[in-house]
């Protein structure tokens, strides 16, 4: 259900360019990770750090194997 | 709701699902392109928090429909190359211009023009369309003062010639190319990525997979960059493309060049040129130093015999070819 709340998160977020724009400028990613946890509490939805390093791990992959799917 | 909008966000991937190409996108904002290649500015804007967390994953719908209500930058010029030859030298200083945007070696583009690997299936239409939504979802205005775009493709793209040719047509092109031990030289140094055996796929006429594999390193190079060179000499003539030696840089960016893409930069532009010209193209906080002369002299026997076996024979038309443009 998590990382479901995450998606919904994501979706808001690059169809809310306010809040993209305040996100964007949180300076690290422990400080963003907080920053998302809070964004998703205040519209019921729940997000953990370990979801966020999850994310986070999987993008990073996306790059590092990125001529294995083209 | 309305449709999403990608403003600021940059197509960075491109992967094959299903037979069908899905896209990666990153948030750039008004980032320029500033590095000498698309992927070094990809793999710095990766690192901040957001890239980090937040990404998009589209069909090609997406671009199609986005493609339609924010077209990006027509094509100006694009710009083929036989590899070491100073093509990146020719984006740096095309890219001083604040009017340029400018594309080096754009990965998403190279899967794109290579699409009929993993989407078999798919027709060349189909094929040119998705080349023509991905190129403008790339080509959105960075600053707002851009008005011509140029891309250069990574040196294997000379194969996709004639489809990025049906995709854009009439954009002029230009193919650059060096003398063949030097080039040869270069990569026995360091290796490009499109010369390792396999990585990229094993469409280089000329080249059989299987003796591929087994054959040493430096003729494997000596025969793929050879059958760039010839594949680029296959393209002529062709009224919107020129070819350009190693030599005739850095004038002729400011020259011939800029008037074969349709545009001159100003006289307060060249001094700036001149000076940007001094600079290690790769490497820019660096002086540029000659290097001719010295891969001359560590070229072996065997490197010699190999870059004119190879490579000669096209180097040596398109030399043939390249006098004949100076003559009309």
């Amino acid at each position: 259900m998590a990382l479901e709340d995450f998606d919904q998160l994501r979706e808001i977020v690059c169809n809310d360019p306010a809040l993209l724009d305040r996100l964007r400028n949180v300076p690290d990613l422990p400080a963003l990770m907080d920053a998302v946890i809070a964004a998703g509490r205040e519209r019921d939805l729940e997000i953990s750090s370990e979801d966020l390093h999850a994310v986070a791990n999987v993008n990073r992959r996306s790059w590092l194997e990125r001529w294995l799917h083209q | 709701m309305s449709a999403p909008r990608y403003d600021g966000w940059v197509p960075f991937r491109i992967y094959f699902a299903g037979g069908q190409p899905w896209v990666e996108w990153c948030f750039m904002g008004s980032n320029r392109f500033s590095d000498p290649f698309f992927a070094t500015t990809m793999f710095f804007e990766l690192q901040t928090p957001f890239n980090t967390l937040f990404r998009q994953h589209t069909p090609m719908s997406e671009l199609e429909r986005w493609r339609r209500e924010s077209p990006g930058l027509e094509p100006a010029g694009f710009i083929f190359h036989g590899s070491r030859c100073g093509s990146t030298l020719i984006t740096r200083l095309l890219a001083t211009s604040p009017e340029h945007l400018v594309l080096s070696e754009p990965e998403p583009l190279d899967a794109m023009a290579r699409s009929h690997v993993r989407a078999p299936a798919a027709t060349a239409e189909q094929r040119i369309e998705w080349l023509r939504c991905l190129l403008s979802a790339l080509a959105q205005p960075r600053g707002g003062t851009e008005r011509r775009l140029f891309v250069k493709f990574d040196p294997s793209e000379v194969f996709a010639i004639p489809l990025l040719r049906q995709a854009f047509p009439g954009v002029p092109w230009i193919f650059v190319y060096r003398e063949p031990v030097e080039v040869l030289v270069s990569h026995q140094r360091a290796a490009a990525t499109f010369l390792v055996p396999g990585l990229l796929g094993w469409e280089t006429p000329g080249v059989d997979p299987a003796a591929a594999v087994t054959m040493r390193e430096d003729e494997y190079m000596a025969r793929v960059l050879g059958g760039i060179l010839a594949q680029a000499a296959g393209q002529l003539p062709d009224p919107q493309a020129m070819l350009v030696n190693y030599r005739e840089l850095p004038e002729a960016i400011w020259g011939r060049i800029g008037r074969h893409f349709g545009f001159e930069f100003s006289s307060g532009e060249l001094e700036d040129l001149r000076v940007a010209a001094e600079a290690d193209a790769k490497r820019p906080g660096r002086k540029f130093e000659p290097d001719s002369t010295s891969k001359h002299a560590e070229a072996t026997d065997r490197t010699r015999a190999l870059a004119d076996a190879w490579i000669g024979p096209a180097y040596a038309k398109l030399e043939t070819a390249r006098s004949v443009m100076f003559r009309t």
